[in-house]
């Protein structure tokens, strides 16, 4: 008996963690072959925590709450943009920037994540799919602002930004002025490699507000809500309510995740690089091990890492192996799509298991 | 007024909007001199494309698996089929229907895995769906880099291998359907009525299957799984077949627009390919759980409507192109709203 | 109700302070700094040897005889500049050091043979062409 049981939570073990530990294989097999030596992969992780990190932690506080992965995200990363492309325009440099940009972003993305809770408290039950499609409407949305209105009815003075027809934004936005200037802000040099300390700093401050809020009421109630919706309510907890505050404190986060990602690259692709950050942001933390139902802060920060590595590594791995850089880069497309579509499945899977365990407990005790 | 009012709550809002924005744009073309008869015939064509793209999605919703954001795995099917053909070199409707047949065997392992998955995956099939067809087009990608095709108009020239991203089929099958006892009156007005009777066709064996006992119990596993297990109904058999024949239509529906289109599409091509389909059945009325051959008709007539119209009549009035952002906000906006309320109407 | 209501409106006001604020101290102007003979008036600046020019202790532009280049300062309020003249090795000979203001538009332009030879009007708009 007790053997079966040792048996079974290795299986459960590989069952839980089959994602990172497929990462895990993938690497070990390319790593060698991609030919890169340690001291530029430790360096491009390093910039690669820096960049995503923050990102990632943005989904985790609906996690809590019960609603799965936040696809809505990219909406905060699109007012994120607008603050970036404001100050831009204004020219407003360094740190200053960064923390205008935020500030112009906070009601933007306060706004913007009321509008998705509310429209996610409407469809209960398939949340994850109506904020995938609410990202493509909002995209719709961001686009006729950035492409018709910039320039027109919102005044935007630098010719370098706007299209030659006289309004619109141009497709890639320099952020020279901003440019990794919180990344190096405290300059950290080990080995050669340099250490982007000063977004590790934010980041750190930001993974302590989310342990500190799990224990707050608020998170409390949102654990409850995200258990079981109707024993919250009849526990006098306004669920509602508490969802649309999990969405609005996430979309929030999700603005200044990309403001952060954006001033490490320090370039916007103003049409596209919103629809990337929350791909990316959501196949990272999936990678970590979370699933739609559980993500705790290690997986965050696992997962960027062990999703990332793959990422530098594979079209180089891909060149070397058959010849074709270009076969790596869809192998990396095809891994990314591919593993939230595995992470979704069996976590569906389970589910459904575990409900059809309970109904035969439930005939094996009536 | 309250009779106006019953029947809008009836057709519902977006809907309703979107047919009297269409018909506000009909209206207007001859103003702004955009070809009134040249408008029809290209919504006509455009109908003809996307018809069985969209009849695609019937199966799955009416057997309660959602709404097929899966196409692309049918689509991939389809373009195996059309790629294989050309390999054979086949013309005419020789050809055409040699790639729908070489199609179909594909379209069926794809579309009976791709039913396993959503039977173990109840309840959160729709997202699922979406990345399984996404990471298939990205399998895909490698596949069509890789796949050993020789025919010269296929494969890119330097390398000898590797297929192109887009093929033109206009030597082999292009327009066989379209141009097929077409009626053409004057020099702007034309109906490709062989695209639109193969459609019809399409849609009358589609009819015909759910009047079937084997169409009639999927529709009732759709309605309502409990009672159509009591009644002895397999759950899960109905759902894959209703999978399988989704994904088979998608592989059809991809070869039709591609012999109206002129073009096979390959690489990330068929990535976005669903949404537009989604959000025509929709606006033809469809929920998340009821679609109908009506619904497929007038779903596909309104949006292709809109996307004909809105790029000429809009761009002649305000003299920029905004169709892109219309259609983006339009087609996305239609799916929200359906799964907004797809929920009302449950937990009444 | 009324205390929270007023909390609100000082949360935003103070928000709208630190935004001002953060305009401020980050915004960015480009300026021209010329070594170039200069006339104003009917006295002719002569250009010399090569200079150094150091903005607030950081930026540095080494600039040699009728040469020009741009420099981003950052923050509106006083700003420092200290040109050195250098010899042909490279060792300076004499030192200027100012502190001025910007007009706060686009495009101001600094000419160091003015600057260096004592003139008061060393940094003016320049006029858009």
């Amino acid at each position: 008996m007790k053997k079966r049981e040792a048996k079974f939570t290795i299986k459960r073990f590989l069952m839980t963690n089959i994602v990172p530990i497929l990462f895990i294989l993938l690497s070990a097999f390319a790593i060698p072959i991609s030919q890169f030596s340690a001291n530029y992969l430790i360096q491009e992780m390093l910039i690669r925590l820096a960049r995503n990190s923050f990102l990632v932690l943005s989904l985790l506080i609906p996690i809590i709450a019960g609603m799965g992965l936040n696809f809505g995200m990219v909406l905060g990363a699109m007012a994120g943009q607008i603050g970036l492309i404001l100050i831009t325009d204004w020219k407003i440099l360094g740190i200053p920037g960064m923390a205008l940009a935020a500030i112009i972003a906070t009601p933007l993305a306060i706004a913007l994540g009321w509008m998705c809770g509310t429209i996610l408290n409407r469809a209960k039950g398939r949340e994850m799919v109506t904020s995938y499609i609410l990202g493509f409407f909002v995209n719709g949305l961001y686009q006729l602002v950035v492409l018709y209105f910039f320039g027109y009815l919102i005044p935007i003075r630098s010719p370098e930004l706007v299209l030659s027809r006289g309004y619109g934004i141009r497709n890639a936005v320099n952020l020279l002025g901003i440019r990794n200037c919180l990344d190096y802000f405290i300059p950290v040099t080990i080995h050669g490699v340099k250490v982007p300390l000063g977004t590790f700093i934010v980041i750190a401050i930001f993974s302590a507000f989310i342990v500190w809020f799990r224990r707050t009421k608020l998170g409390q109630d949102m654990r409850a809500v995200g258990q079981d919706m109707e024993v919250a309510r009849s526990a006098g907890i306004a669920v509602e309510r508490t969802r649309l505050i999990s969405i609005v404190i996430s979309t929030v986060l999700a603005a200044y995740g990309q403001i952060i990602f954006l001033q490490n690259i320090g370039t916007l692709n103003t049409y596209n690089s919103h629809e990337q950050a929350g791909m990316f942001a959501i196949a990272a933390l999936l990678v970590g091990g979370a699933s739609v139902a559980k993500a705790t802060l290690p997986n965050v920060f696992v997962g960027v890492v062990l999703f990332h590595l793959m990422f530098v590594v594979s079209p180089m791995a891909g060149k070397y192996l058959i010849g074709q850089a270009q076969l790596g880069e869809y192998f990396r497309v095809f891994v990314s799509y591919g593993v939230v579509a595995l992470a979704l499945a069996i976590y569906e899977w389970r589910r459904a298991q575990e409900r059809a365990y309970a109904r035969r407990m439930f005939r094996g005790e009536a | 007024m309250d009779r106006i009012k019953k029947f809008i709550i009836d057709i519902g809002w977006p809907r309703a909007i979107i047919a009297l924005f269409l018909l506000a744009l009909f209206v207007i073309a001859p103003f702004v001199n955009v070809r009134l008869d040249s408008s029809i015939s290209d919504t006509l064509v455009r109908f003809g494309m996307n018809g069985v793209l969209v009849l695609a999605m019937v199966p799955m919703i009416q057997s309660g698996c959602g709404l097929n954001f899966g196409l692309p795995l049918g689509i991939i099917a389809g373009l195996l089929g059309a790629t294989m053909s050309l390999e054979f070199n086949a013309v005419g409707f020789l050809g055409f229907f040699m790639a729908i047949a070489l199609a179909t065997p594909f379209a069926l392992i794809f579309g009976w895995g791709y039913g396993q998955l959503l039977n173990r995956v109840k309840g959160g099939e729709m997202m699922i769906a979406t990345y399984v067809g996404f990471s298939s087009v990205a399998f895909m990608c490698i596949m069509w880099l890789l796949l050993p095709y020789n025919n010269p108009t296929m494969v890119w020239g330097y390398a000898g291998k590797g297929l192109r991203t887009t093929i033109s089929v206009q030597e082999y099958w292009g327009g066989v359907l379209n141009n097929f006892l077409s009626i053409r009156i004057g020099e702007f007005f034309y109906i490709p009525t062989g695209t639109i009777l193969f459609f019809a066709l399409m849609s009358l064996l589609i009819w015909m299957f759910f009047r079937t006992k084997m169409g009639t119990a999927i529709s009732a596993v759709g309605a309502n799984p409990d009672f159509a297990r009591a009644a002895g109904i397999n759950i899960d058999r109905m759902r894959t077949i209703s999978v399988m024949l989704s994904t088979l239509l998608g592989a059809i529906g991809i070869i039709v627009y591609e012999q109206s289109f002129g073009f096979i599409q390959l690489y990330m091509g068929p990535f976005f390919m669903a949404f537009p389909s989604v959000a025509a059945i929709l606006l033809g009325g469809a929920s998340i759980n009821r679609a109908t051959l009506t619904h497929v008709v007038i779903g596909t007539f309104l949006f292709q409507g809109i996307l004909t119209m809105t790029p000429s009549v809009i761009n002649s009035m305000l003299q920029t192109d905004m169709s892109e952002v219309i259609r983006i906000i339009a087609s996305n906006g239609m799916i929200l709203y359906a799964l907004t309320r797809g929920v009302r109407v449950k937990s009444r | 109700m009324k205390k929270r209501l007023i909390m609100q409106i000082g949360l935003v006001v103070l928000l709208i302070v630190i935004s001002i604020f953060l305009y401020r101290i980050g915004k960015g102007f480009q300026l021209i700094v010329e070594n170039k003979n200069y006339t104003l008036g009917d006295v002719v600046y002569e250009a010399e040897g090569p200079v150094r020019v150091t903005f607030d202790d950081e930026i540095q532009l080494d600039l040699k005889k009728n040469r020009a280049d741009l420099a981003i300062l950052v923050g509106y309020g006083k700003h420092k500049i200290k040109v050195e003249v250098l010899d042909n090795n490279g060792n300076t000979i004499r030192t200027v050091e100012k502190t001025f203001s910007l007009s706060g538009k686009e495009g101001d332009l600094v000419s160091i043979p003015a600057l260096l030879n004592g003139s008061d009007k060393w940094i003016f708009r320049r006029n858009v062409t």
